[in-house]
């Protein structure tokens, strides 16, 4: 053994000292072990852990972290660190977000959409959606025992309303009007358009007491699947009457293909539109009506 | 004469019979469509005899407004 030791240097007796000597020897290299064990056990207290320092033989004390905290790296030593990683999910559907610090945020209700909200902490926010949407508000086959479809009770909740009315016929030519709120006064202008018999048609009339969606022509029935889509846009506008305008598909009373377009202005009152009617000459045989609520 | 009525708040959908008013108004509303059918047929025919009247066809008339 060299000496001193070559690791950490303690200072041995040596063959020439003095048996006298020893105790003070001895003194001497037991306190280097002293010294340098505890240099490089620092450790006071529970959970003390130690890392090396950069002087040699010397570690430095690391005191134990709080609850949760992680061993990181900081500075170029071991340091404890609270964790970024902690998830702050705990339901279905929660999403990982943040906002100065990790964050949760709950799932939507259905229906809703994801959006950006700058004023919300995460900066994002649950939203029903409010433009681009079509809802069914009501549908149905048209009923075989009567000829007026009556919509009721219908939402303000949309922007507009879109009727569609798929391959409906019925018996004997007929035409098609439409009614709205139930008001039977002389209230509805409209102008028609079109192609039938042969030929192209224009034609307006003013205050009459319902939309006539095929003025001048029976829609007729027979195996026919006639179309019209209805739309009201604005419906629930409190200051002004209604635009309304539909579009029909159909065969005229010679049996040749046809179609029609009504453009009309309702004025009788400024209140929403609550009610549709739909109104067929003659029982219906077939079809089916879908009412879209837009946004 | 039934009307059928489709709820769209409850989603209930009952056909039922019409009322007497109701029932004026359909026959109404289909004496007025029937005019209006009628106008119709009158003003082709109208336009017809004019055209006869004249001895032209109805493109070579259109070609006269054009």
């Amino acid at each position: 053994m060299t000496n001193p030791t070559s690791n950490y240097g303690w200072v041995l007796p040596t063959s020439t000292d003095l048996v006298t000597d020893l105790p003070a020897d001895f003194e001497v290299a037991l306190q280097g072990v002293d010294t340098t064990t505890k240099a490089l056990n620092p450790s006071t207290t529970l959970g003390d852990i130690e890392f090396r320092s950069a002087t040699a033989n010397t570690n430095t004390r690391l005191p134990i972290g709080t609850t949760g905290q992680v061993l990181a790296v900081s500075g170029g030593v071991p340091a404890w660190t609270t964790t970024a990683d902690v998830t702050p999910l705990t339901t279905k559907g929660d999403l990982f977000t943040f906002t100065t610090v990790d964050a949760r945020l709950g799932v939507g209700t259905n229906g809703q959409v994801l959006t950006a909200d700058s004023t919300a902490a995460t900066g994002l926010a649950w939203a029903t959606p409010t433009s681009g949407s079509m809802t069914s508000i009501a549908s149905g086959s048209f009923p075989t025992g009567s000829g007026t479809l009556s919509l009721t009770s219908i939402s303000g909740a949309y922007t507009h309303l879109q009727l569609h009315c798929i391959a409906w016929n019925g018996s004997g030519n007929n035409t098609v009007i439409a009614r709205l709120n139930g008001d039977t006064g002389a209230n509805y202008t409209f102008s028609n358009g079109g192609f039938t018999t042969g030929s192209a048609r224009a034609s307006g009339l003013g205050s009459q007491t319902s939309f006539n969606l095929c003025s001048g022509d029976s829609a007729i029935s027979g195996n026919n699947k006639n179309i019209t889509v209805l739309d009201i846009p604005f419906y629930t506008n409190a200051t002004t009457g209604k635009i309304v305008n539909a579009s029909t598909g159909f065969l005229d009373a010679t049996s040749a293909r046809a179609q029609t377009t009504m453009n009309g202005y309702y004025s009788g009152t400024n209140a929403a539109v609550t009610q549709i009617d739909f109104i067929y000459g003659s029982n219906w045989s077939g079809g089916t009506y879908v009412l879209y609520g837009v946004k | 004469m039934k009307i059928y009525e489709h709820n769209t708040e409850t989603g209930q959908a009952v056909e039922r019979d019409m009322t007497a008013a109701e029932v004026k108004q359909w026959k109404a509303d289909q004496a007025l469509a029937e005019l209006a059918v009628l106008a119709v047929a009158k003003a082709n025919a109208e336009k017809e005899a004019l055209l006869t009247k004249l001895g032209i066809t109805a493109d070579e008339a259109k070609l006269l407004l054009s």
